[in-house]
């Protein structure tokens, strides 16, 4: 059973999103991590990158496949976890702590903020899913 | 399609479609799995290969012209790698022959293959009038692959079986159990085939102690860091046995389909391999590039657990030689890389 804590809100297409004194902190939930397997390449988005609501944001490979992070929220780049660009495992290993992936300093929050999930709403989406 | 040890992992592995089967990916991560092979053992289920037996009197002379290679020249007990080929010369199949007496073989081959090997023994046997019995005992039997340099210990720990005295493609009989020194992945290992329920046990047996479950992903980084091609992914018919570096496993000296072809064919293009400079996947279908004129495809690739580097095969031009500097074009950006000619790893 996928791990979906309380106090972040999610995406349709399993990123995660803390809210912290104006400054949006982004990573892929623990679903999405069990389903990409091992990741072992993060290509992350530029400092100062513009990034829109559910466009990619930056990219992500395991093994198998590579995989698109959308950005939950239209803002700017403010910080990269550079941690994950030499151990991309902690994503795997810690998706909601040490695996977060970028933040960002919002442009539109109070009204893209509505068009996401609560933990209960993303719950109900991957259990929906027929492999979750 | 499941086979018939599906049961023993079906709610601990993640899955995906193999040319129609159901099989594990993974268990816990293809990076743990791979690393487990490459410093202990792990236990692949493999019954989604087509295992056929073949029998009759003539066999030797049927399985002769059917493979590259003399399988009548094989002492009983022993196997051989070998070829199947159309008349063009083209690969239809890999497989490991296996004498299990003077006229009864096994023959192993991919799943991706298996309609087409089903109907085209039968029409070489037709063809040939040879009378051979092929059988195919499907869910019946099961097969798996222990692999890793702790793979002899254990099976004797886990079965009571010591293969130490037997030696690389060799196999013996372990009860209703055939037992090869083999493998694909470039490690010491035995592959085991035998009645579902007797393998299913000794599959348990082998998880029981400690030995890690490994999916088709593992066995797919294992055997490209050894640089193995891989049936319908490195090669189908359109490719010769020239191009694979293969003349090692045909037999001119007899008959066999696609000799004739051969003969009058020369390579214009080898299967080569590539590795990165800097950690990044390789996958097939990256287009590589040799020079300004001079690009090819990648046929298969990964990230190499040991290397921590891309690695990937893929048709060079003859003139392509190893140690050339090339470019590989990942998602818009060039990664510079190094022609080799694998292994990438040194076993």
């Amino acid at each position: 059973m996928s791990a979906i804590p309380e106090g972040i809100l999610y995406s349709k297409e399993h990123e995660w999103v803390r809210v912290e004194q104006g400054i949006c902190t982004v990573g892929i939930t623990d679903y999405a991590q069990s389903k990409l397997g091992d990741v072992v390449v993060v290509d992350l988005p530029k400092v100062g990158a513009r990034l829109e609501y559910m466009k990619p944001a930056c990219s992500i490979e395991s093994f198998k496949a590579v995989s698109d992070v959308y950005s939950p929220l239209s803002g700017t780049v403010v910080e990269v976890n550079t941690e994950v660009s030499m151990d991309p495992g902690v994503v795997n290993r810690d998706p909601y702590g040490k695996g977060w992936l970028f933040k960002l300093k919002p442009e539109r929050l109070e009204e893209e903020i509505k068009l996401l999930l609560k933990p209960e709403e993303y719950r109900r989406l991957i259990e929906g899913l027929s492999d979750a | 399609m499941r086979t018939p040890l599906y049961p023993v992992y079906a709610d601990r592995a993640h899955f995906i479609d193999f040319y129609g089967w159901e099989m594990p990916v993974w268990f816990n991560s293809i990076e743990r799995e791979h690393m487990a092979v490459r410093r202990n053992a792990g236990v692949f289920d493999i019954s989604h290969m087509k295992r056929t037996y073949v029998r009759g009197k003539r066999v030797t002379d049927y399985l002769d012209y059917l493979c590259g290679a003399r399988p009548s020249a094989l002492k009983k007990g022993r196997l051989a790698y070998t070829h199947v080929l159309n008349e063009r010369g083209g690969i239809i199949d890999d497989g490991i022959v296996f004498r299990l007496t003077e006229d009864e073989f096994l023959f192993v081959t991919n799943a991706c293959t298996t309609q087409r090997m089903s109907s085209w023994m039968a029409e070489v046997a037709a063809r040939g009038g040879f009378e051979v019995e092929l059988e195919d005992r499907g869910g019946r039997e099961a097969m798996i692959a222990l692999q890793g340099p702790t793979s002899l210990s254990v099976l004797k720990d886990a079965t009571g079986l010591d293969m130490a005295s037997v030696k690389k493609f060799e196999c013996v009989l372990y009860g209703r159990l055939l037992v090869s020194r083999s493998g694909y992945t470039g490690e010491e290992g035995v592959e085991i085939v035998g009645p579902s329920q007797d393998v299913l046990e000794v599959f348990e047996g082998l998880l029981g102690k400690g030995v890690e479950p490994c999916g088709l992903g593992s066995r797919d980084t294992l055997r490209l860091e050894m640089g193995y091609p891989l049936a319908c992914v490195d090669f189908n018919e359109e490719t010769n046995p020239y191009e694979m570096d293969a003349q090692r496993f045909l037999d001119f000296t007899k008959k066999f389909i696609g000799r004739e072809a051969l003969e009058n064919l020369k390579p214009t293009r080898l299967l080569k391999g590539v590795l990165t400079d800097d950690r990044v996947v390789l996958r097939g279908g990256y287009t590589v590039e040799c020079s300004p004129n001079v690009r090819t495809k990648l046929t298969s690739g990964t990230l190499s657990p040991v290397l921590g580097k891309g690695i990937g095969l893929g048709f060079f031009p003859v003139s392509v030689e190893a140690g050339s500097r090339v470019s590989v074009e990942v998602r818009g950006k060039k990664y510079s890389a190094t022609v080799v000619r694998p292994p990438f790893i040194k076993k």
